[in-house]
């Protein structure tokens, strides 16, 4: 797009006011990340709004007098008032009922990733007794005042009621009344100030860290800007996380949905988001007493979470689009592996010798630079000319380059779209790595050289897009080389297939039964869920899903630079996700990734599945003499 | 309160350090000078005296790579320019070793200035050699180093063991000392003296004295280089103390396996102040040994003239460790 174009200075992202607003309205107010489960996130929309309702209502009354402000107000008069004595009332029962609901989970329910501590039954106490203390306030008042509109608020009429049957004179009422307002006064005012000390700090941190959280896209972890004269890289000590960072840990509310999303500790490894950011609080809290030494997290002996803790994540985002306070766990590992791999020099080996290949041959797998064109040898790959403008510029990767099998889907992805006629040029010998995985192993300088060579080589030539087999690579040009002033149009593979293709339903090898594995850099990140099942799913074929799959999808574990770390047999996320595979019934899965393509091919191998279930890439499934 | 100057390197670091070096010639009326340099036919790095100050323009003191301790060669050194004033350029490691070997020798050093500057760390030969293929030339290469000198250096796993448990990567022991950790090379170095600044007007060879914050700085990043470096050490002791039984004595039968090679003794700048001993078994003898490994500076050149790879730098440092304990 930018062809031949000076790469773009740093761009200085400000948010529009209407995101902001957009946020308030649709994850504050709205809490459409919590209605995901719909019994707690009816639960916490009845008691958000039930005493969002009496807080304002509250603040209505006290301002009936003028008490704090030389004025009083003037509304609501009349049936105005009746309504919002109403509005009261009802708002009251659906806090209650809210609470009840919350008690039954906790108590009856109990789903296995919910936590229960001291300040969950504390909160629901309160916010119990708060509204119970409010309606025993409002009959007394009813039989102290004997109002015509005591219908109303027609729970505390019925309160009311029931005093008055069992013996509650009206005396009794009036000289209850003002000591029972000050006990309701007194919770109140304790509710709120127990608020830092309690999960209820989440009625502050959590729309602060909704609105003030990092933005742009999930997909994109944050630059270390200016690197050369930062004093910190990565965080070692408590303190040496962002700010908006540290606010995101009071915003956990340690709901649990990140765990239950993350494949980590679904396969069965120590790791979890929640205990990562849950630990990453507790340690906040005592910095404050005592400020924590350099390297306390995971640089000293001994630390807090050792040296592989954070090396089972995946970055595979499932927590960061599950997580209502919009808490983002992946950017936290990514400190920490950037203070291990740029400070402290404490990590497993494997990601020492990994980032030395890539600094020494370019690519994750160390193997020769030299051998990169070996994969085109015999093929006719029209190679990129600065003089030439192209509709394409196909990038194919370090996996498609150098590993066996993936060689194979990047010849057939050139004979397809030669086949196709359609217009493209490649690297070939000039095509770099696009450094994705030694910024998610934490080497974020091996990186940001990579990028600024390979945009110094973009900007070298003309093309409107840039399309890639693989999702890795997609979404660092799309959402990581901006920063770095590479703004370029790109696609995945299957996107260009299916805009090329007329009748993509019957491109197909007929199959019975397909099932289709979303990669995580493609899917959720990237939100490119349709092209490749429309052309997965061809004629004589049926799609069947997974029960993880688009935005759930499960990763296959080979992202976060996985691939070279060793992982216990016990706890192998790919061999997990088959399983899932293979519950569906299908006898072929297929997929669009070279990582996914190899976790795969690994789990069948290990598990001994190769003759009842195929693994098939994208291209492989589509019949060249069909298109 | 002693002083810091500022040279400003008006980005360029390298060159500013040899103008600075070839000004500290002219000001001292220098004679000679031992340090590395690059053999302007092969490229390789060696030691080498030099009497004219126009070939400190082959050097880098920035170099990531060490070849040999040259604070062996300044006894010899000294002894070839009686009654001249020559210097050498250093290394915090080298000239802690050369501090070993004054005080075991009693030599005069009346005569000899020593220049020595921050190091953050060589890479092991090998991994020298492609990063230099990679980068083009050896000033490229340091370049890239001087880049991250503000936070202390990054990425530590790729250097030498020696270089990761390095008790004092910072220049305070020489008599000028260049100082780059904490400081943003692109703009200006930093410049301690000790004792030699009444002699020397530092205040006329470099730009300006340094301000409180410049040198507070210095010595922030120069503490958390030593504070990382000590927590390495604490996790290699750690491991190889809980997968061995690593003590005197295990070292000392492992030295006496090794048979008849002696290319660590060889290296080693402790081992020129004295003979270690080994009887007609070719067996050591224990109390020698602990005062070697007592002595040792940590420079780490025995790990690299193995020819078995044995990790020596960590083996004696954990040993040394120990060692300690029961001498105090």
């Amino acid at each position: 797009m930018t062809a031949n174009a000076q790469p773009a200075p740093k761009p200085v992202r400000q948010t529009p006011i209407r995101t902001y607003l957009r946020d308030y309205i649709v994850d504050i107010l709205g809490q459409v990340r919590i209605l995901k489960k719909v019994y707690p996130g009816i639960m916490h929309f009845l008691i958000f709004w039930g005493m969002t309702l009496l807080v304002i209502g509250h603040v209505v009354l006290l301002m009936q007098m003028a008490l704090f402000l030389p004025f009083a107000l003037p509304f609501p008069r009349g049936n105005t008032y009746l309504l919002f004595e109403t509005i009261s009332d009802f708002a009251g029962l659906a806090l209650l009922f809210g609470v009840g609901m919350a008690l039954v989970r906790r108590l009856a329910l109990k789903p296995s990733y919910l936590e229960s501590r001291w300040d969950d039954f504390y909160a629901l106490l309160m916010l119990a007794l708060i509204p119970l203390l409010g309606y025993l306030n409002g009959a007394l008042r009813i039989i102290g005042t004997e109002p015509e509109w005591a219908a109303a608020s027609p729970i505390e009429n019925l309160v009311a009621q029931g005093f008055l049957f069992l013996g509650m004179t009206v005396e009794t009422a009036n000289r209850l009344h003002f000591p029972m307002v000050l006990v309701h006064l007194t919770f109140g005012l304790l509710f709120i100030a127990s608020i830092p000390y309690t999960k209820l700090r989440h009625l502050v941190a959590t729309p602060l860290n909704i609105l003030l959280r990092k933005r742009g896209p999930d997909g994109e972890i944050e630059t270390i800007a200016d690197i050369e004269n930062t004093d910190l890289l990565g965080a070692g000590a408590i303190q040496e996380f962002e700010p908006h960072q540290l606010l995101s840990f009071d915003a956990c509310l340690r709901c649990g949905r990140c765990e239950e999303a993350c494949p980590a500790t679904l396969a069965g490894m120590p790791y979890s988001p929640r205990l990562l950011i849950q630990t990453l609080r507790d340690h906040m809290q005592t910095s404050m007493v005592t400020p924590l030494k350099a390297g306390s997290l995971n640089g000293n002996t001994p630390d807090i979470f050792g040296e592989d803790y954070n090396w089972a994540c995946t970055t595979c985002g499932a927590c960061i689009v599950k997580c209502p306070a919009f808490v983002n766990p992946v950017d936290q590992v990514l400190q920490l592996r950037r203070y291990q791999v740029l400070t402290s020099g404490k990590m497993p080996k494997t990601v020492g010798e990994t980032l030395r290949n890539m600094e020494r041959q370019g690519n994750p797998w160390g193997l020769p630079p030299q051998e990169r064109g070996k994969w085109y040898d015999g093929l006719d790959l029209p190679l990129a000319d600065p003089d030439r403008k192209t509709d394409v510029l196909l990038f194919f990767g370090c996996a498609m380059a150098f590993d066996e099998r993936n060689k194979k889907i990047a010849r057939r992805t050139v004979e397809m779209l030669d086949h196709l006629g359609i217009e493209y040029a490649a690297l070939g010998m000039d095509e770099s790595c696009c450094g994705e995985t030694a910024r998610r192993m934490g080497h974020e300088y091996v990186f940001q050289v990579m990028a600024e060579q390979n945009i110094e080589i973009f900007n070298e030539l003309q093309f409107d897009r840039i399309v890639t087999p693989c999702p890795h690579c997609l979404n660092t040009f799309k959402n990581e080389y901006p920063a770095f002033g590479g703004e370029y149009l790109v696609q995945h593979i299957s996107e260009l297939l299916e805009e090329k293709l007329p009748n993509s339903r019957q491109a197909t090898t007929s199959s019975e039964k397909v099932t289709y594995h979303d990669p995580c850099y493609l899917g959720r990140y990237n939100q490119v869920f349709d092209p490749p099942r429309n052309l997965a799913a061809g004629s004589g074929s049926t799609l069947v899903e997974m029960s993880a799959s688009r935005q759930n999808s499960l990763c296959c574990g080979g992202g976060g630079g996985q691939m070279w770390l060793e992982t216990d047999a016990e706890t192998r996320i790919n061999h997990l996700r088959l399983d899932q595979a293979v519950a569906t019934g299908a006898d072929t899965i297929i997929t669009s990734c070279p990582y996914c393509l190899t976790m795969f091919e690994d789990a069948l191998g290990a598990k001994g599945l190769q003759d009842t279930l195929k693994i098939r890439d994208l291209t492989e499934v589509l019949e060249i003499e069909k298109v | 309160m002693k002083t810091d100057w500022i040279l400003t390197t008006g980005g360029q670091p390298l060159e500013t350090v040899r103008r600075f070096i070839a000004s500290v010639w002219q000001a001292l009326h220098l004679e000679a000078m031992i340090l590395p340099l690059k053999d302007a036919r092969t490229a390789e790095w060696q030691t080498e005296v030099i009497t004219d100050p126009d070939s400190i323009q082959l050097s880098n003191p920035f170099t990531p790579l060490m070849v040999e301790n040259i604070a062996r060669h300044l006894p010899a050194f000294l002894r070839k320019h009686p009654g001249q004033r020559v210097a050498a350029l250093l290394r915090p490691c080298e000239v802690r070793a050369f501090e070993e070997i004054q005080s075991a020798q009693q030599i005069d050093t009346a005569n000899l200035v020593i220049l020595s500057a921050d190091c953050l760390g060589t890479f092991p030969a090998e991994e020298f050699s492609w990063r230099l293929d990679k980068k083009g030339s050896a000033d490229n290469l340091s370049d890239e180093t001087l880049h991250f000198s503000r936070s202390g250096g990054i990425a530590p796993y790729r250097y030498r063991i020696a270089c990761q448990l390095c008790r004092n990567p910072i220049a305070d022991g020489g008599d000028i000392n260049l100082h780059i950790v904490g400081v943003p090379v692109r703009d200006k170095l930093l410049v301690s003296a000790n004792g030699l600044s009444s002699e020397l007007e530092l205040t006329s060879l470099s730009d300006r004295p340094a301000t409180s914050e410049e040198s507070e700085d210095h010595a922030r990043i120069a503490e958390r280089m030593v504070y990382r470096n000590q927590q390495t050490n604490l996790r290699l002791a750690h491991a190889l103390t809980a997968e061995t039984d690593l003590d005197l004595d295990s070292l000392v039968d492992q030295l006496n396996d090794c048979g008849p090679c002696q290319a660590c003794l060889n290296v080693c700048p402790i081992c020129t102040t004295r003979e270690i001993q080994r009887d007609p078994d070719g067996q050591f003898d224990r109390q020698e040994v602990a005062d070697w490994i007592v002595a040792c500076v940590g420079c780490g050149m025995c790990e690299e003239s193995c020819p078995n790879h044995r990790p020596l730098s960590a083996i004696f440092s954990v040993v040394r460790e120990k060692l300690a304990e029961i001498y105090n």
